[in-house]
């Protein structure tokens, strides 16, 4: 259970980035699942490396990020945000496989592991034990969650975003800077995918091709979750982590990663318009 | 034929502009004066929409020049081009459909840091009471009509010199056209040039000052809204008879 809401917590921060930059940009980042890749090793190399503590490599992991996010934003996404779906499919691929053989020659393939104090501690309550840094993991996504919330829906800039993911020529109209508020989308959802690294990468390890089975699971919540509506895919992500959870202990932990994707099917076979319905915007 | 620059607040002469390989405006000159209301219209596919985003810098000029108040436009941005008093409200709905409606006029203000936008949405509100009564709705729950009036609304925030208008009747009931131009007008005379492209001509004629003809990418018309009306050629093709 709680198992499930730390896998949970972690596909919601992935998957609300993706919505998010679907929902704005209108585009499908299938080298997102590298960004929390990047993050992972942007924190081990704070963490374990530089010996930081851990608050501030966890809060390192997103700065860096955030700059990666922009760069990426300024490169590849400026170049094809105006061209046909295909052009960004293959284009946001071939940045994922760049980004996973990069990590390999640099990092090597052996798995980094990156324990800190609270990921050994345990809590036992009323013999129910589990690790400190899972209880973390759930505190700080719904911080972030909130936070997340707070900053679309009361913030010029988040107005912005919900702005373009309804009508892009309305935006032109009043004087939205378009290519600036597809810039902070980027980098927040960046900022999101390495936060999710740095919280939970403590409990798992870190390889370079961690992120493409990440990058489809959280594609699978985003779709389930309305296509860009960002609290869909958050609630979908909950869902995914706690049923394969549950399916990891009960039926074959061989199956688990065929969870998500069963569910996405299952969705859209019972409600095409994910679970949530028809909505307009993010 | 070269419009008439003097005293001119926009002036394109001899505008060239289209998509990529094809070519839409082919050589179009007008002026619009200050305090005009001045009508576009011309036939499906003439490049009356074309028209209106060039002006607005979605399209760029190939040749030719847009000068505003004085000051060549052709290669500015939308947002530059905002900035220096064009509003715009282009065809089809163009609002935020899951904001509200006064979430909308918070949009339309957008640009605007000062304190008194607050103030002029009330005024807005009370202006236009069908959209007042409708201020917590989604913007997407409003009628045709309604939305058209909401997105001149928006536009106005800005408090441009010129807004031009991309067919505002299009698909209301008559008696919503009726108040589309009852709307435009008061517009107007509270010192706001429009610039309107449309396909009712006989109404938007009837209330404009001048109007042009545009055929095959260029303005094969030019007259006042009665010389228009009366003129055989453009009743017969542009008035149905
Ligand atoms: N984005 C675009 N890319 C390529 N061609 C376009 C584009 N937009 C319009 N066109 C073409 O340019 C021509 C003029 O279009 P435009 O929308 O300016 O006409 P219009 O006079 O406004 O017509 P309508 O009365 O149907 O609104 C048409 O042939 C149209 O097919
Ligand atoms: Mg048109």
């Amino acid at each position: 259970m709680l198992h499930g809401l730390t896998l949970g917590s972690m596909y919601a921060m992935v998957a609300a980035g993706l919505a998010l930059m679907l929902g704005v940009a209108r585009l499908i980042n299938f080298a997102h699942g590298e960004f929390f890749m990047l993050g992972a090793y942007a924190f081990w190399l704070g963490y374990s490396e530089l010996g930081l503590p851990y608050p501030v490599a966890a809060l390192l992991a997103p700065a860096v990020m955030v700059l990666f996010g922009i760069a990426y934003q300024r490169t590849v996404i400026r170049a094809i945000l105006p061209r046909s779906w295909h052009v960004q499919l293959i284009a946001t691929l071939a940045t994922s496989i760049v980004l996973t053989n990069l990590a390999i020659i640099v990092l090597g393939t052996q798995p980094k592991e990156v324990p800190t104090a609270l990921s050994s501690r345990i809590l036992d309550v009323g013999g129910f034990r589990m690790a400190w840094q899972r209880l973390l993991v759930l505190l700080a996504a719904l911080v972030i969650f909130w936070g997340l919330h707070r900053f679309v829906a009361r913030t010029r800039t988040g107005r912005a975003m919900r702005a373009m993911s309804q009508n892009r020529e309305a935006c032109a109209v009043v004087g939205v800077d378009v290519q600036r508020v597809t810039m902070v989308t980027f980098a927040l959802s960046a900022a999101l995918a390495a936060l999710a690294a740095a919280l939970v990468s403590p409990l798992f390890n870190i390889f370079p091709d961690m992120g493409t089975v990440l990058t489809l699971k959280a594609f699978a919540a985003v779709v389930a979750g309305g296509f860009g509506y960002v609290n869909g895919a958050i609630a979908a992500s909950f869902l995914i982590g706690l049923t394969e959870a549950l399916a990891g202990s009960y039926v074959s932990y061989a199956y688990k990663d065929a969870i998500a994707f069963l569910m996405m099917i299952a969705v859209l076979l019972w409600r095409p318009q994910g679970l949530f319905g028809r909505r307009t915007g993010i | 034929m070269a419009a008439d620059g003097d005293g001119a607040l926009l002036e394109l002469s001899e505008v060239v502009a289209g998509y990529e390989e094809v070519e839409v405006l082919r050589g179009v000159s007008l002026a619009v004066r200050a305090g005009e209301i001045v009508c576009i219209i011309g036939a499906n596919g003439a490049g009356k929409s074309t028209l209106l985003r060039t002006v607005f810098g979605m399209v760029q000029p190939r040749e030719g020049a847009i000068r505003f108040a004085g000051e060549d436009i052709a290669r500015r941005s939308s947002l530059e081009v905002l900035r220096r008093g064009i509003g715009y409200v282009p065809q089809g709905r163009c609002n935020f459909p899951a904001m509200s409606v006064e979430e909308n006029l918070e949009m339309g203000a957008y640009l605007r840091r000062d304190a008194r936008v607050r103030g002029d949405i009330e005024t807005l509100l009370a202006r236009f009471p069908m959209l007042a009564t409708k201020r917590r709705d989604p913007a997407g729950t409003l009628s045709g009509g309604q939305q058209q009036i909401l997105e001149m609304a928006i536009a106005l925030l800005l408090h441009p010199r010129l807004l031009m208008v991309d067919e505002p009747s299009l698909g209301l009931d008559p008696r919503m056209v009726e108040i589309v131009f009852d709307t435009l007008l008061a517009i107007n005379r509270e010192g706001t040039t429009i610039l309107m492209v449309e396909q009712n001509a006989k109404k938007a004629l009837s209330v404009s000052h001048r109007g042009f003809v545009l055929e095959l990418g260029r303005n094969r018309f030019e007259g006042s809204g009665r010389e228009l009306l009366d003129n055989p050629d453009v009743r017969q093709h542009y008035l149905g008879g």
